[in-house]
């Protein structure tokens, strides 16, 4: 009997052994899409040039398919799978940036003639991503028409803010206010194009009620704005350069010049001053000063960074008082701009061309830095809005073959 | 004058461990390994308040003391061993699906003892307490393959161990922990490539030390008081090994003719690497109870001072650049282990043996990844034993249940998913005394 009784457990354990044995792991599906509180039946994106997906200087439908709001409309199954955007043919425009070699580095541009017009026809109620490159806040409230991509995008049919009304938008992006920052950057820190806090504050405000009353259904997420002082267009000549002028022509270091005189740390130099300082501007007298327009000074650069930091408390107090997800761009790439990102055991920075999270203009994400953008809008919108909308596949981005390529490779 | 030969005292040890075949990847937590007797086995390793045969050396020094005679003791086994992995985005992505190349791996334990009435006993014991190999398959194309796709740690412990019996209840015992050791690390190395906008596999790099040295040692106390109830606690000490070897990188052409050049220009050349990696300390407290002479219980709660891996260090020596930093932050971890015994009226031909362990995972989240994914352990062992009147053969099977693990979004290389191991442990003891 006790014998017997030990045999049948004895067989019973084995048996529940063998199928623990067996287990075995079939590939993961993403889960269910939830987009919670948000509904993205009719998303509309507002922003500049970095939701409308310009890179290397031009703007392209490759990259377009990459822009922030297409993959955020991607992965949110918006607007039942179809969310237009002004696609443009090669050769872009204008004519995208091309890498030619990387030592020394040099450029060309995609051969052809700049198309005339999107080849995604704009649809009656406007294009889902509004987003236009030179947008300022102020712009997007009253400009319609004035500049190439303005005109490219809004077609004469009113303004952003007007656009993106008329189609009764159940959820909005806003990815704005990075022009207004970014302008007395482009500018070498010309401080007249700075905008002061209260008018930011102002401006944004003012946008915020518009479209609460054109769009009172509508959910928002809103973008801050990135340290845009450490961007490779701003932050990848150094004040101090080796150059062969020491005896001998051997290498030593130089402190660089403008017409004020030796540029300290913490001085920014434009990318585009890098070949003037080749053929020897910036170098001790009497060699020419580095112009003014191409250096953002110790001051300078201290009052834009704390015009963003004001730019940003408007933004966080706006999302609060809207009740929107914040996006903060900001706390990104902070991280990023410090420490890079790894994916898959691969490392990325923002080093100028050769970190993969920058196009080749220096100024905005390439394909995977728009794609880490999206995840840092999807974080947010989820969390916000207790939504689980899954993430943007990265490894699509940094590896052949990709969805996207073979998208881009069909287009 | 003569000639003196040169005496090279490690070369004997260093021969049979050779002999002795490799370890597997860990099975208990971690990259430990328990497999160090059948007898203990099929009692899930509870063993340490009981231990008294030859492997005593591992389980509970003080033990040995209980020989008489001469023993030898061969403890082979066969571990074989799968992982799988399934991703999810952002990186690698849904329906990413991996899985290492199959292993089978047989290390043995191996034991040699002679007591002296019970009372004084000395041996050695050679066997691997610590080991990993996890290979994925395909490296050319698995998606983890820029953070590792092939990890192998070897250690041999040579352990000479002493043991007395202070009086009838109390026996205490130690050995000298003589530890050499080799590591392996493959990877894939990758590259941004700006004129494709695309990462790009670049080459790979493979580690491999030398033998490697390092020295700790182990201590237990047994206490068997009048009555059932019987007590064994043992320790054994960390060992770090430092190890020096050779780094060798080897570029794989792209097609991309404007960036392959590039890689060139800056591919790091083969080269002294340095790396260090420890073997953590180990307890070990056990309580057997003895309700009969035909059945024995005990209890064994083991603690493994983990948190000494707290990072994986690689240092190349021309290329100082290229250096790795893998943060591990592992934890110390328990695990408790029960397990009885049968073999009627103590002195049958025939004995029988059954258990269960759980074993703690010491590695968070952050590092479960392609180095060395790690879980939670269930173990249930079934064992039986048959002792002749100079010759014991213990055989035990074990099956391991490890719940699959999430890398829950955290891992340190952003390469997250779940993975799957699944295990299957078996071995002999075949034990010679020679009175």
């Amino acid at each position: 009997m006790q014998m017997h009784r030990t045999r049948r457990a004895l067989a019973a354990a084995l048996l529940a052994l063998a199928i623990a044995g067996c287990a075995k792991l079939d590939p993961l599906s993403p889960p269910a899409t939830s987009t919670g509180q948000a509904d993205f039946s009719n998303y509309v994106a507002m922003g500049t040039s970095v939701s409308m997906g310009i890179q290397s200087n031009g703007l392209l439908d490759q990259h377009q398919l990459t822009s922030v709001p297409n993959l955020i409309a991607r992965q949110a199954g918006a607007n039942d799978g179809v969310f237009t955007q002004p696609l443009v043919a090669s050769p872009g425009i204008p004519n995208l940036l091309v890498l030619t070699s990387l030592a020394p580095l040099t450029f060309s541009t995609l051969p052809g003639t700049p198309p005339s017009a999107p080849h995604v026809p704009r649809p009656a109620d406007g294009y889902d991503n509004l987003a236009i490159s030179g947008a300022v806040v102020a712009a997007a409230i009253a400009q319609s028409t004035g500049s190439p991509y303005f005109d490219l995008v809004l077609q004469g049919q009113g303004t952003m803010l007007r656009q993106c009304i008329a189609q009764h938008p159940t959820f909005i992006t806003v990815e704005l206010g990075v022009n207004d920052a970014v302008r007395p950057v482009l500018a070498g820190g010309d401080l007249t194009t700075l905008i002061s806090v209260p008018t930011f504050a102002t401006l944004y405000t003012q946008l915020m009620d518009s479209l609460a009353a054109g769009a009172p259904n509508a959910l928002l997420a809103l973008a801050n704005i990135p340290q845009l002082t450490l961007i490779p267009y701003a932050a990848t000549v150094p004040p101090v350069v080796q150059a062969p002028v020491g005896p001998g022509g051997s290498l030593v270091p130089v402190r660089l010049r403008d017409a004020a005189g030796p540029l300290p740390d913490g001085t920014l130099i434009l990318l585009p001053a890098k070949p003037l300082i080749q053929a020897g501007y910036g170098f001790p007298a009497p060699a020419p000063a580095l112009p003014d327009s191409l250096v953002i000074t110790v001051a300078e650069r201290a009052a834009i960074e704390t015009a963003i930091g004001g730019y940003n408390a408007a933004i966080a107090a706006e999302a609060q008082a809207r009740g929107a997800a914040l996006v903060d761009e900001y706390a990104l790439y902070d991280g990023i701009y410090k420490n890079g990102i790894t994916i898959g055991g691969v490392h990325y920075t923002t080093e100028f061309v050769a970190g993969g999270l920058f196009s080749l203009d220096g100024v905005h994400p390439s394909d995977l830095g728009s794609g880490i953008l999206a995840n840092t809008f999807l974080a947010a919108i989820n969390r916000r809005f207790g939504a689980r909308i899954p993430p943007v596949d990265l490894s699509q981005l940094t590896h052949p073959p990709s969805a996207y390529a073979l998208a881009k490779a069909g287009r | 004058m003569t000639t003196r030969p040169r005496i090279r005292p490690f070369t004997a040890p260093l021969a049979l461990a050779a002999m002795l075949g490799l370890p597997g990847v860990a099975h208990a937590a971690g990259y430990g390994l328990y497999e160090m007797g059948a007898r203990a086995l099929g009692q899930a390793g509870a063993f340490t308040a009981r231990a008294d045969d030859p492997s005593s050396i591992y389980f509970n020094p003080a033990g040995l003391s209980r020989l008489d005679g001469q023993e030898l003791l061969l403890s082979p086994n066969l571990i074989v061993f799968k992982a799988e992995f399934a991703g999810v985005s952002p990186n690698p992505g849904y329906g990413v699906h991996e899985q290492t190349v199959d292993k089978a791996f047989p290390p043995v334990a191996a034991y040699y003892a002679r007591g002296v009435g019970r009372k004084f006993a000395a041996g050695i014991g050679i066997y691997n307490p610590y080991g990993l190999e996890v290979q994925w398959a395909n490296p050319d194309q698995y998606t983890g393959r820029y953070i590792s796709t092939r990890s192998k740690i070897t250690p041999f412990y040579f352990v000479p161990t002493a043991a007395v019996a202070l009086n009838d209840r109390l026996r205490v015992g130690a050995g000298a922990n003589i530890v050499w050791s080799n590591v392996q690390l493959e990877r894939h190395i990758a590259a941004y490539d700006p004129f494709l906008d695309q990462t790009v596999d670049v080459g790979t790099v493979k580690l491999d030390s030398h033998d490697s040295f390092g020295v700790g040692f182990n201590a237990g106390v047994q206490w068997w008081p009048r009555g059932k109830v019987k007590f064994g606690g043992t320790y054994r000490s960390k060992v770090a090994i430092d190890y020096t070897g050779r780094a060798d990188f080897t570029q794989r052409i792209t097609g991309d003719a404007a960036f392959d050049p590039i890689v060139s220009a800056t591919f790091p050349p083969d080269q002294a690497v340095t790396t260090s990696i420890p073997f953590p300390a180990q307890g070990s407290l056990g309580i057997a109870y003895q309700s009969c002479p035909s059945w024995a219980f005990e209890g064994d709660l083991n603690y493994t001072w983990w948190g000494v891996f707290d990072k994986l260090e690689v240092n190349f020596a021309q290329t100082p650049s290229r250096n790795l930093v893998a943060v591990e932050n592992w934890k110390n971890a328990i695990n408790v282990r029960v397990g009885a015994e049968y073999r009627k009226g103590g002195t049958a031909p025939w004995s029988y043996r059954a258990g269960y362990y759980f074993d703690e995972t010491p590695q968070p989240a952050s590092g479960v990844g392609p180095l060395l994914p790690d879980a939670d352990r269930h173990g249930i062992s079934l064992g039986v034993g048959h002792h002749g009147a100079s010759t014991t053969i213990h055989a035990y099977t074990l099956w391991l249940i490890t719940p699959d693990r999430s890398t829950e979004g955290k891992n340190r290389d952003d390469y997250n998913g779940t993975y799957s191991l699944g295990s299957f442990v078996t071995g002999l003891s075949l034990g010679q005394n020679f009175h």
